[in-house]
């Protein structure tokens, strides 16, 4: 018994139209004519009306017109401009977001855009006979008036109590009007039927475009897996820095983040005011690069290393940026020179940033500037203030110099040569008086070859 | 050598259009930095500092001075669009021709001068393979430098003139305009120069080059009004060359106790275009001593990449310190005393320099980052529309 009791269950919803909803947020309706009409303030233009208390002249003028007056033309067109305008966008922008295939998406749309064309064009043709009724009565009207004689005064008399075509002044004066309003009508739905038939051939055009510009991304996405970038080609080249930020890293690091997301339906608009020399290839290479360089713009040297660092797998360590600075630091310390212990240069080490704006605290860390561009950071370490006579290859390699420098002079500067000359024959003499002393012969050979003969010599003095 | 190493060779760096200084589009020249390469060592590193220079947005003006006409190996950087440009050392002098030692006997004034300079050193060594470097014999690329003295002040001559700031000529500026402009030009502070010779203490034409060029330098330098500048000697060596000659760690004391000589005397010499210095002036006003003393590796030698690693490290060190405000405050800083007593009386001039550079190529950075976008965005479009 029961089942006979009326039901109190919802009524079901309808079922969901994303075609119908994008048309209506397009303004695709038919409300869209009324929406023509009105101006960037939101006042709607109102059609000229006359009124029987001008005078009769000037009446007469404005009743005997072929056309009508209008007006409403100029501020039409701009808005049916600016909607056409927008289709594309809000079309792609919709594509770019929507959780729907877009496929199917096209399909419904070119059947809701069409079903919405025909009404409107439906509507189109209703005013336009409307219109076309009143014009032709108005026009056989003006022409019984203009063919009729007697002079003026005739006229009037027709024009006040009726003539040929029965009308009288105060129902031409009606119709006149009729047909001004009944214009506006006409032009406005005229107007958004071309709207719709915009709207119907982007959307044709963009179903039929697609498997072109499907087979077009196919044969890119290849092209791009394919091909290597340049700098990835070779190792890094000789005159290049200590170290680089490595850009595949940095950018699989990006790619965690989020990219802009109309990013899809920038694509699709783009797609849509392609010109026929342009490729899908080309749109997509210019979007991408705009998106990166906007994703790069913000990150300085100090962003790039955080990034390369936490993308590794040292996430959760220290500061990446502190244990760096910590590494080069250190590399710093390798030595350049070789000096005796007891040498005590003086080091003078610095930091090199951008601006000079110190990135780390250290006891006797200086910071300078490196200057434009801002994408470099180093460290430098100068030793000053050494003597000759501190470095170590002085004292090593002593006896070796002096052995060489009896067999040859190794001074470029001829007083330099000169001198070692001298000395080297005065060697030679003690040596000469050293030996035939002793042994009473001179073995001339082994005072040249042997040079741990020579050893005892002292240091050649510039 | 280990052969299981051996690798194809990239000729990226080879087909990469070259650049000669003078009609490169490239960045702005630097008016205010001379680099000076000699011998091979000093010139590849010369040439890589042009590199880093020019990654910078900065054009280095730089010349060579040898006398082995191989060029160092052109370095291939990118431009800011990210389009690579292989840069070489085009402004180089090469001093070749005749046998050196042969030439002697018509000049009485290198004939005395290199009796005594010559002594012991074999002519089998020295014998002429010209255009093909001084065989570790700086004394005869020294008689190269003499021979060829004109070649190199005229040089000289044509680099030191770029330092000078002439106001650039405006189209339809008249002659009296020109000359007002650079009249006021000159009542402005003239920015200090760095003049930088880069040249390695244990071949033949660097060492040569750090006893000759220095006075030539400033008597160029004097020629052309420039007195508010610095000139730096950077020597390479000795631990990064072992093995290269038998005479490395020789020719490199020699040419330190050189500059020993001619910073306490100063250099008196008389040149065959009968030019001649007599400045008691140090050959440099600083010098920087450049080596790797952990060098060689594995080898009794060094290797080739040993040594292309030294010279890159050489070059970075070198540019940073010709950066933004980097020397200005290490002056700054070097100005005050230390607090460390250095009263022995002995001459201390000797200093190194040791950088590290971290750089992003930010070009290369967005090339990455487009393709990688362009890949996201072509599989959402082809994962929508397929569908």
């Amino acid at each position: 018994m029961n089942a006979l009791l009326p039901s109190h269950a919802p009524a079901p919803t309808p079922a969901p139209n994303p075609a119908g909803e994008l048309l209506d947020a397009m303004g695709l309706t038919l409300t869209l004519p009324e929406r023509l009409l009105h101006d960037e303030t939101g006042q709607r233009f109102e059609p000229p009306q006359l009124q029987a208390d001008r005078a009769p002249v000037q009446l007469l003028a404005f009743l005997m017109r072929r056309e009508p007056v209008g007006g409403a033309e100029l501020l039409i067109q701009e808005n049916q401009r600016q909607v056409r305008a927008q289709l594309p966008v809000q079309l792609n922008r919709a594509f770019g977001s929507a959780n729907v295939a877009p496929r199917a998406l096209l399909q419904e749309l070119l059947t809701e855009v069409r079903r919405r064309k025909d009404q409107l064009d439906a509507r189109y043709q209703q005013h336009d006979q409307t219109y076309t009724r009143t014009q032709a009565r108005l026009h056989t009207w003006q022409q019984h008036a203009a063919n009729g004689s007697g002079g003026i005064g005739r006229g009037l008399i027709r024009l006040i109590f009726g003539g040929d075509a029965r009308l009288t002044l105060p129902e031409v004066i009606a119709l006149w009007n009729q047909r001004e309003y009944q214009a506006l009508q006409r032009l406005t739905w005229a107007a958004a039927c071309d709207v719709a038939t915009a709207c119907l051939e982007l959307v044709t055009d963009l179903l039929n475009r697609l498997d072109d510009l499907l087979d077009q991304a196919h044969q890119y996405a290849a092209h791009l897996e394919q091909s290597v970038p340049p700098a990835q080609r070779t190792a890094p080249p000789a005159g290049s820095w200590s170290v680089s930020i490595d850009a595949e890293v940095v950018t699989e690091a990006l790619a965690g983040m989020r990219y802009h997301e109309g990013l899809g339906g920038d694509l699709l608009q783009r797609l849509a005011a392609m010109t026929e020399t342009e490729t899908l290839a080309d749109q997509v290479q210019e979007l991408a690069r705009q998106e990166a360089e906007r994703c790069l713009a913000p990150l300085s040297i100090i962003d790039l290393i955080e990034l390369e660092a936490r993308a590794g797998a040292h996430t959760h360590a220290a500061d990446p940026l502190v244990l760096l600075g910590q590494a080069h630091l250190e590399a710093l310390q390798r030595p350049t020179w070789q000096v005796c212990r007891t040498a005590r240069p003086r080091v003078e080490t610095l930091q090199i940033t951008p601006d000079g704006t110190p990135i780390y605290s250290l006891d006797g860390l200086g910071s300078a500037a490196y200057g434009a561009p801002p994408d470099r950071l180093g460290f430098v370490q100068v030793q000053f203030g050494v003597a000759l006579d501190e470095l170590t290859l002085l004292h090593d390699g002593d006896a070796a110099f002096q052995a060489a420098l009896q067999q040859r002079n190794l001074y470029v500067l001829e007083e330099m040569a000169r001198t070692a000359t001298t000395a080297t024959s005065e060697r030679e003499d003690m040596r000469w008086t050293d030996f035939t002393a002793a042994n009473g012969t001179r073995d001339v050979a082994a005072s040249v070859t042997d040079p741990t003969r020579a050893a005892g010599a002292g240091p050649v003095s510039g | 050598m280990d052969i299981h190493k051996l690798q194809r060779y990239d000729p990226q760096a080879v087909h990469a259009p070259t650049h000669a200084l003078d009609d490169r589009p490239g960045p702005p020249r630097d008016q205010d930095v001379l680099l000076i390469g000699a011998g091979n060592s000093g010139e590849t590193v010369t040439l890589r500092c042009q590199a880093l220079g020019y990654r910078d947005g900065r054009l280095l003006p730089a010349i060579g001075i040898n006398n082995d006409r191989l060029a160092p190996r052109a370095v291939t950087v990118c431009q800011d669009n990210g389009t690579p440009v292989s840069l070489a050392l085009t402004d180089r002098l090469v001093l070749d021709g005749e046998n050196p030692r042969d030439q002697l006997t018509a000049y009485p004034l290198l004939e005395e001068r290199y009796g005594i300079v010559l002594r012991g050193i074999p002519v089998f060594e020295t014998y002429p393979r010209a255009g093909a470097g001084g065989h570790g014999h700086p004394v005869i690329a020294a008689l190269d430098i003499d021979l060829h003295i004109t070649e190199v002040l005229a040089l000289l001559r044509r680099a030191i003139r770029g330092l000078r700031d002439l106001p650039p000529d405006v189209p339809g500026q008249s002659a009296v305009q020109r000359l007002i402009a650079r009249y006021q030009q000159r009542q402005d502070a003239a920015p200090e120069k760095h003049i930088v010779v880069i040249g390695g203490a244990c071949g033949a034409m660097g060492n040569a080059t750090h006893h000759l060029l220095p006075y030539l330098i400033r008597t160029v330098l004097a020629e052309h009004g420039i007195t508010r500048y610095q000139l730096w000697g950077v020597v390479l060596g000795p631990q990064a060359f072992t093995g290269l000659t038998p005479f490395v760690r020789h020719n490199y004391r020699a040419v330190l106790e050189a500059l020993e000589h001619m910073s306490r005397a100063g250099q008196q010499r008389t040149y065959l275009n009968d030019l001649t210095i007599r400045m008691q002036r140090p050959p440099y006003d600083r010098v920087f001593l450049l080596d790797d003393p952990t060098l060689p590796g594995e080898y009794a030698g060094v290797t080739e990449a040993e040594l292309d690693h030294f010279l890159d490290r050489a070059a970075v060190s070198l540019s940073l310190l010709l950066r933004g405000t980097v020397w200005q405050t290490i002056a700054s800083h070097i100005a005050n005393d230390d607090g460390v007593p250095r009263e022995d009386g002995r001459l201390r001039y000797l200093n190194t320099i040791q950088g590290v550079l971290i750089g992003a190529d930010r070009a290369h950075l967005t090339e990455v980052l487009t393709r990688r976008v362009a890949r996201t965005l072509l599989d959402q479009f082809c994962r929508r529309f397929a569908a």
